[in-house]
């Protein structure tokens, strides 16, 4: 038992997957444990929320079990970069309903977090700003985002994952970060002269905000 | 990176790199050390679907696909071949002079078929019975 499940850890993703195929207990579990942590952290990137993040995790991981034949390997994606997909979407899934039944609480979940030692009350509120910011995005420039800032695909696997072809992607991704700078600056999280500059004091044109005057 | 005139060098990529340094800290706290756990266990009461097909529907999928694949026609040999049976039906239906349209009342020995040409005396006999008395 022991040496079998050794045996499948030299597996590849794809090998595990036609074994789930046929069935395979072990080599589900295999799997599991192998990207548990990856698609844990893609979860909470979309729903910042321990529970909730869990729940789409072992979801996405039961439907995997429940059909497996949903996985195609002849199409040629990588397990992974499938697989970010499913999470992916019941994410979207959650988000919505949750959107629905109550409204945002990014607030609420921010402040659950458990802060670190070093952590200020002035970090926490810059990171409580940036999460009111990452969740006003759009759905598909927040999961481009995620997918290549965090997640760390190559732009043309976050592609795959979205369904789109690398320039739009491209532009999700600039669209995703000018918003992010245009209200994490508004908000004075970003320090931005310009802004000072355009607003000006007095009406005049100046390269930094002339705060208390 | 730009510099302008009045000395301010500010543009996009100071908030660029503003932005991306909050972005990193960004962390994600630890997951539930058991969710794995939960996940393999959770499985074992879940029915795989299309395995469950596979085997049971499997084979016989199979012959099925095999057989088809067998008999494969070029289109339009198919087209003409599913026009020459619908013909052949409608003629054969032609031929056997109508339908023989067989009612309850023959169980319980009132009458026999009736033609469909003997419309009325089908509507006489079951007029006479209510819905009950077959039951």
């Amino acid at each position: 038992m022991h040496s079998k499940i050794s045996d499948l850890e030299e597996l590849s993703d794809n090998d595990l997957m036609v074994r789930v195929q046929k069935a395979d207990h072990e080599a589900f579990a295999v799997l599991v444990n192998r990207h548990i942590k990856l698609f844990f952290s893609a979860a909470y990137r979309m729903y910042p929320d321990v529970n909730e993040a869990e729940d789409i995790v072992q979801e996405a991981f039961l439907k995997l079990w429940s059909r497996p034949q949903i996985w195609d390997a002849s199409k040629g994606a990588k397990f992974t970069t499938w697989f970010y997909r499913v999470v992916t979407n019941l994410a979207i899934d959650h988000v919505r309903k949750r959107k629905n039944a109550k409204g945002s609480d990014v607030l609420e979940r921010i402040m659950d977090k458990a802060p670190g030692q070093d952590e200020t009350l002035e970090e926490m509120q810059k990171q409580m700003i940036l999460e009111e910011a990452i969740a006003a995005l759009p759905e598909r420039q927040k999961v481009a985002l995620n997918l290549c800032f965090y997640e760390g695909l190559s732009n043309k696997d976050a592609a795959q994952v979205m369904d789109v072809n690398v320039k739009a992607l491209e532009s999700l991704l600039m669209r995703a970060k000018k918003g992010l700078k245009d209200i994490l600056s508004r908000r004075g999280v970003l320090d931005d002269p310009a802004q000072g500059e355009e607003l000006g004091c007095n009406g005049k044109k100046k390269g930094r905000c002339c705060y208390g005057s | 990176m730009g510099k302008r005139k009045d000395g301010v060098v500010m543009d996009r990529d100071v908030l660029d790199e503003q932005l991306d340094a909050l972005l990193a800290q960004r962390t994600v706290p630890e997951m539930r050390s058991n969710l794995a756990h939960r996940i393999i266990e959770a499985s074992q009461d879940v029915k795989q679907d299309d395995v469950l097909y596979k085997k049971v529907g499997g084979a016989l999928l199979k012959g099925a696909v095999s057989i088809l694949d067998s008999v494969a026609l070029p289109q339009p040999v198919f087209a003409v071949a599913v026009v020459v049976v619908m013909i052949g039906g409608a003629v054969l239906g032609a031929r056997t002079g109508g339908l023989k349209v067989t009612t309850l009342l023959n169980d319980i020995g009132y009458a026999s078929s009736y033609d469909n040409n003997d419309v009325e005396t089908f509507i006489m006999a079951t007029d006479s019975f209510e819905y009950g008395d077959f039951l």
